[in-house]
């Protein structure tokens, strides 16, 4: 039997791509790039069976963080490009209150304003419930910079939602006003 | 006074929460093998938790998709459609240079920009962010919006421009349809990522081109 046959394989990734695809997808921010991440992640785990095999979600996991790693890296020497229509971005849907509302507890849009280490720190560590020495190990950092990582994370968390329903409820102030 | 760590917990808990309904995409393992080709089995390797029409459905798919552009429609045989070249004409379009096959016609069709034409089996995606395909546009095309999205999330990656613009070519459509569409829905924008490598936030425009004049 070969690898591609396992039945191990295709249990685990019954079993798990979904918790992973949620893992992706916090550290990605996005739902298409998570997905891509996690068939790579998976595929490469499949072509490293052997080794993987032992403890596969620690495996995937790893190289999840890579290939984010490797995003990260080439996202930040992109040039940003320009719209190619003179004011497209003044033609974008203004949200009102209700969809303020809406987004008021979204942690995940949150999250992406972290800068990538320390959005992974969370990640790992609250959402993945990762202990901080295997968060350290998987991310390839000391167990103190996962704790200051995780302080500033929380602060910027905090931050952000405070402004966020702080915004939310001035627009709807003004809203009941014009009412 | 709250600890970091119980922040964190509460955090980690609300996180999991909002992700609740995140779950993995039944084509997943189609589009591994397409990435893959067939160093992989993707289909058996169990990512779907679709039935045998989805994988049914998928090995179609990907027979579409590595045919390459002459042969979408027929059963040719197997050619990757980055090998034809596709960049040996510049046109200029709003300052952005658009490159595209030799004798491909543009023309300006409403808000967006006609290129290709049927025989070529091309056509281009701008990307204008904050617009939505509509059931009326892809009725106009004698297809629902759903096939519209399976279709672009079947797309082949050709290649991109400098100026962001894209080669996509859609598998398991006939080669004379071409869709006009004022894009994009967050599903379709994530299909277009996943077709194109690339963030929609990158993407200038969006627009998939048509012979027809509705756009």
């Amino acid at each position: 039997m070969g690898v591609r046959e396992d039945p191990v394989f295709e249990a685990f990734v019954r079993a798990r791509s979904a918790a992973l695809l949620r893992t992706a997808y916090l550290l990605t921010g996005d739902r298409g790039a998570a997905e891509d991440l996690l068939q790579t992640a998976l595929l490469r785990s499949l072509r490293r069976w052997r080794t993987a095999r032992s403890a596969p979600e620690a495996y995937v996991r790893q190289v999840l963080v890579n290939l984010c790693r490797d995003n990260w890296r080439r996202a930040a020497a992109r040039p940003r490009e320009l719209p190619l229509l003179p004011g497209a971005e003044a033609v974008q849907p203004v949200d009102g209150p209700a969809d303020r509302i809406g987004q008021r507890r979204d942690l995940v849009s949150a999250l992406a304003l972290l800068p990538p280490g320390q959005r992974a720190v969370i990640v790992f560590r609250f959402v993945d419930d990762l202990p901080v020495a295997e968060t350290a190990a998987l991310l390839g950092i000391s167990d103190g910079t996962v704790k200051s990582y995780t302080s500033r994370a929380i602060a910027t968390l905090r931050a952000a939602l405070a402004d966020s329903d702080d915004d939310i409820e001035r627009q709807s102030a003004e809203v009941h006003r014009a009412h | 006074m709250l600890t970091d760590e119980e922040i964190g917990q509460e955090i980690g808990a609300r996180l999991r929460a909002e992700l609740d309904g995140i779950d993995v995409p039944p084509n997943l393992g189609q589009r591994l093998r397409r990435r893959h080709g067939r160093r992989l089995a993707a289909t058996r390797v169990g990512l779907a938790a679709g039935g045998a029409a989805l994988i049914a459905a998928a090995a179609v798919s990907v027979a579409a998709a590595t045919a390459g552009p002459a042969a979408v429609g027929t059963t040719g045989a197997h050619r990757p459609v980055a090998s034809v070249p596709v960049r040996d004409q510049v046109v200029r379009l709003d300052g952005y240079e658009v490159k595209m096959p030799a004798g491909v016609p543009v023309r300006r069709v409403g808000a967006g920009y006609l290129v290709g034409n049927h025989a070529t089996g091309y056509f281009t995606i701008f990307l204008e962010r904050g617009k939505r395909l509509g059931p009326k546009l892809a009725s106009a095309h004698g297809l629902t919006v759903h096939q519209v999205r399976v279709g672009i999330r079947s797309a082949w990656w050709v290649g991109t421009g400098k100026g962001g613009e894209l080669w996509v070519q859609i598998p398991g459509l006939p080669a004379t349809e071409f869709l006009v569409a004022k894009v994009l829905g967050a599903g379709e924008a994530a299909a277009l990522r996943f077709a194109t490598g690339l963030a929609v936030t990158h993407l200038p425009v969006v627009h998939v081109s048509c012979a027809a004049p509705c756009g």
